[in-house]
């Protein structure tokens, strides 16, 4: 009678373990593949759901051998969950960090954390180290602060590249949003105020700034043109797009209204602004 | 009372009010009905269970949180009861732990207080400050480090 109970128990137990399995999923991701999950581009979205994403991106490049195997063994199926789920406490025992919330912690929560943070703490977060600077959970915290800071005025104001599909009524974390550096966007943002307040105070007179000059692809961008390489690099992005619609288009669609919550909106949205100018200058540095 | 048995095999009995401040255990309870058999919890180890239940156990008596808690008040930072901030007084390892248990566990204040604890040291301290407190090396070479200090310039007023 009791051995019916403990089955019992442990069935129960390991479907409640894989209620949790996205965060054991993004146990075993982080810390075998800590560093390359991080970069946008590559990562998979925060603030969507963890499992999907990862099965839906590509294996990243042929010469991370390690990366794509891995991506292969715990990606491929199902039964794998209860066993993931019991190793887990193992796993939690032995990460590389035990005191850097990127690395111990799962995605939501260390974008729970971030989230509470401020423009000017996240921006001293960005001078830590470079996983810091590129790391995906904190580019949608800086997303974050892109919408909640500009978004309002967006109607309005008509300089600099638009924020994803404000047209549309909704935003949504899509794979271009995960590919663009939205601190850098932030910037962006930031210095085209300051240029038109200046505008404004001199009566739009001298092109002197004060600021320092910004980037050839910077100021194209600026004036809503597209350097050669934005303009591959959207070509790209679409073209990996539609390589997956066979199954990405409506799933990911679920993704985005789970995430995006009462917004609501056409996830298509952002797809049809590309008209608007590029959404990824200022990314020739760090971002490939 | 219930019998819960951590991932290295220890017990602890307690009483099934103090439990339930878990939702998963919560749950598990409903469908089971009384049983006097250990509740097993593989993924918590007894030292952080037993800071847990010493969350729970003040806590017994709180009306269950809003079921839709607005986001707005999880970014206020300071609200943090006086008891939770001795409580969550721990080192950084047995933090993380306690946020994964109480994200595991779906004790959702305690993983609110966690959260806010960890968002609370990151304020306020420089990038240096930060690499120390996480244990984080500087790969950043000196001039693509002053290269983003500069750019945070139009950050540093928000």
């Amino acid at each position: 009678m009791s051995q019916l109970l403990q089955t019992i128990l442990s069935a129960k137990l390991a479907s409640a373990s894989i209620d949790d399995n996205r965060e054991a999923h993004n146990d075993d991701w982080e810390e075998i593949h800590t560093s390359d999950e991080e970069l946008v581009g590559i990562a998979t979205a925060p603030g969507t759901l963890p499992g999907t994403p990862a099965e839906l991106s590509r294996p990243t490049s042929p010469s991370m051998a390690g990366s794509s195997g891995l991506a292969s063994s715990s990606f491929s199926a199902p039964k794998m969950k209860s066993n993931l789920s019991t190793e887990r406490p193992v796993k939690i025992k032995a990460p590389k960090s035990k005191t850097d919330p990127l690395r111990s912690l799962p995605k939501e929560l260390s974008q729970r954390i971030f989230l509470s943070l401020r423009v000017r703490e996240l921006a001293v977060l960005s001078v830590v180290c470079k996983r810091y600077r590129r790391s995906a959970t904190l580019n949608y915290c800086w997303y974050r602060q892109c919408l909640a800071q500009f978004d309002s005025q967006d109607a309005t104001a008509n300089s600099g590249p638009s924020l994803g599909s404000s047209g549309s009524g909704g935003h949504h974390w899509t794979r271009r949003e995960s590919r663009t550096d939205w601190k850098g966007e932030y910037i962006k943002k930031r210095r085209g105020e300051a240029k038109d307040r200046e505008r404004e105070e001199r009566g739009g007179g001298s092109l002197s700034s004060g600021y320092s000059t910004p980037s050839r692809s910077q100021r194209l961008a600026d004036s809503g043109l597209k350097t050669a390489k934005d303009v591959k690099e959207e070509q790209w992005a679409e073209a990996a797009e539609q390589e997956q619609a066979g199954y990405s288009k409506n799933e990911l669609r679920q993704y985005y209204k789970e995430q995006g919550g009462s917004k609501g909106g056409k996830a298509k949205g952002v797809k049809a602004k590309s008209g608007k100018g590029s959404n990824r200058a200022g990314d020739d540095d760090l971002w490939e | 009372m219930v019998v819960l048995e951590t991932s290295d095999s220890e017990r602890f009995t307690v009483d099934k009010d103090v439990a339930e401040r878990s939702v998963l255990i919560k749950q598990m309870l409903d469908d089971l009905g009384d049983t006097d058999n250990p509740i097993p919890l593989p993924n918590v180890t007894s030292n952080v269970l037993k800071k847990v239940l010493e969350y729970c156990g003040h806590h017994r008596n709180d009306p269950a949180p809003p079921a839709d808690e607005a986001e707005e008040s999880r970014k206020r930072t300071t609200d943090i009861s006086e008891w939770d901030q001795k409580f969550i007084s721990v080192d950084q390892e047995m933090l993380f732990e306690i946020i994964l248990a109480a994200n595991y566990l779906d004790i959702k204040p305690l993983l609110d207080v966690g959260c806010k604890t960890v968002a609370n040291m990151i304020k306020g301290k420089t990038p240096e400050e930060i690499r120390r407190l996480f244990n984080i090396q500087n790969d950043f070479t000196p001039e693509e480090e002053a290269q983003i200090r500069k750019e945070n310039e139009w950050a540093e007023d928000r």
